[in-house]
């Protein structure tokens, strides 16, 4: 009997005590000599035996036997299905683990940037290889301004224009997109 | 085998059903997996519905934590009785149930009230074995009293109080099965019998609760390996 017991309660035991003797079965000798306790002891014990009773028969009501015996069949199945579907994976070479599947996951982001990253200097470097090597596999670059309209003598615009329409090349090209009016200097001379 | 205990009879199944599984014998390891099964079905049942009180859930619960215990039987060792061992199995099962279902309930009105408001025991449709109707009367209201009152326990203490009490386990047992240290299971196995005995009292009016309402959170999942 605790210091508790005998003080707070004047020696009877508490009702923990009273449990504990339900749950370990051992019976302290203060019941054999206390009525009140014995019959609070006996009195608890009823009660437990009656819950414990209603508790179990309420959860057999519903887990009848023909449930259980359904219930077997579908963990029995279930195995049955894992172990077909285990044998169907691993054949002919191993399945691979999870940790060695997550851990392909994991590294594929790395894959990408590494490709994104190559594919990006290889356009930089496509780029600047473009602006060396001239087209045309001549070793002179091509002169941007071609002949200009004053070296054809003998010619007005209209049949300077005749001629770069019919037998178009970079330079007449060039002259021409310089007589085009632009549309920002149209814009400003408007606003003028 | 003559002399043997459940727990060396348990044992002595498990490492079969292990060596069999390693040798690419899946049909018969079933086979020897099939007596644990019948073994700790019923019990299983009485926990997984006691404690989630859901006959559908617990029916789920107990079909997934066998199915588990086949597959993670390679981690399983025998200094641990496979009954311990597969009931943590288990309650984390349920455990994630009764929080799946919490969340559910936020979002889905819960199909179990009827039209009185009140909570509707699958048990009620099957057939009673008691003799009379007073009695099956009487006997089902004592039953839906109980159940009311197992709810209005903190999960903790249902959970202890299922085990303790329902299954006869010992506090050391208990406290194998949930993690929990023995003071502690005793101290809550106590608390849920003083909570039961006031609800139970005659004349007491018992709240109406769900079990996915309950105030007490759930801490965790219980811990393999943690006293």
């Amino acid at each position: 009997m605790g210091l508790a017991d005998l003080v707070l309660r004047r020696g009877h035991l508490s009702e923990g005590a009273l449990v504990d003797v339900w749950t370990t079965g051992i019976r302290p000798a203060h019941l054999d000599s206390c009525d009140p306790c014995a019959t609070r002891a006996i009195e608890l014990s009823r009660w437990l035996e009656d819950v414990q009773a209603i508790g179990r028969a309420d959860a057999d009501a519903v887990f009848s036997e023909e449930r259980l015996s359904t219930q077997r069949d579908s963990v029995m199945n279930r195995l049955a299905q894992l172990d077909r579907r285990s044998k169907v994976i691993s054949f002919p070479a191993a399945a691979p683990s999870t940790r060695e599947v997550a851990a392909g996951r994991r590294g594929s982001p790395g894959w990408l940037l590494a490709a994104a990253a190559a594919g990006l200097m290889i356009g930089v470097v496509s780029m600047e290889l473009s602006h060396m090597i001239p087209f045309g596999g001549s070793d002179q670059p091509a002169p941007l301004v071609a002949t200009a309209p004053a070296q054809m003598p003998g010619m007005d615009d209209a049949s300077w224009l005749d001629i770069t329409y019919d037998r178009p090349s970079v330079g007449g090209l060039h002259a021409l997109d310089e007589m085009t009016p632009r549309v920002a200097d149209v814009m400003l001379a408007s606003n003028r | 085998m003559a002399g043997e205990t459940t727990r060396e009879a348990d044992a002595r199944v498990a490492i079969d059903v292990k060596a069999m599984q390693a040798a690419g014998q899946l049909d018969a390891a079933r086979e020897r997996y099939a007596e644990l099964v019948e073994r700790h079905q019923r019990r299983a049942a009485r926990i997984a519905y006691h404690y989630v009180r859901d006959s559908a859930d617990a029916d789920e619960a107990v079909q997934d934590a066998f199915v588990k215990a086949y597959t993670h039987l390679g981690t399983f060792r025998e200094e641990l009785p496979f009954e311990i061992w597969f009931t943590r199995i288990l309650i984390n099962g349920c455990l994630d149930r009764i929080k799946a279902k919490r969340r559910r309930e936020r979002w889905i009105a819960r199909p179990t009230i009827d039209s009185n408001g009140e909570e509707r025991d699958p048990a009620e449709n099957l057939p009673s074995r008691s003799p009379s109707p007073e009695a099956r009367l009487l006997h089902n209201e004592r039953r839906q009293r109980l159940k009311k009152a197992m709810v209005q326990l903190p999960e903790r203490q249902r959970l202890v109080f299922v085990l303790s009490h329902f299954e006869g386990r010992t506090s050391r047992e208990v406290s194998a099965v949930t993690g929990l240290n023995e003071s502690t299971v005793r101290v809550h196995l106590f608390r849920a019998i003083r909570r039961l005995r006031s609800l139970l009292a005659p004349g007491a009016e018992l709240p109406t609760k769900a079990v996915g309402s309950e105030t007490t959170a759930v801490k965790g999942r219980v811990r393999h390996g943690s006293r």
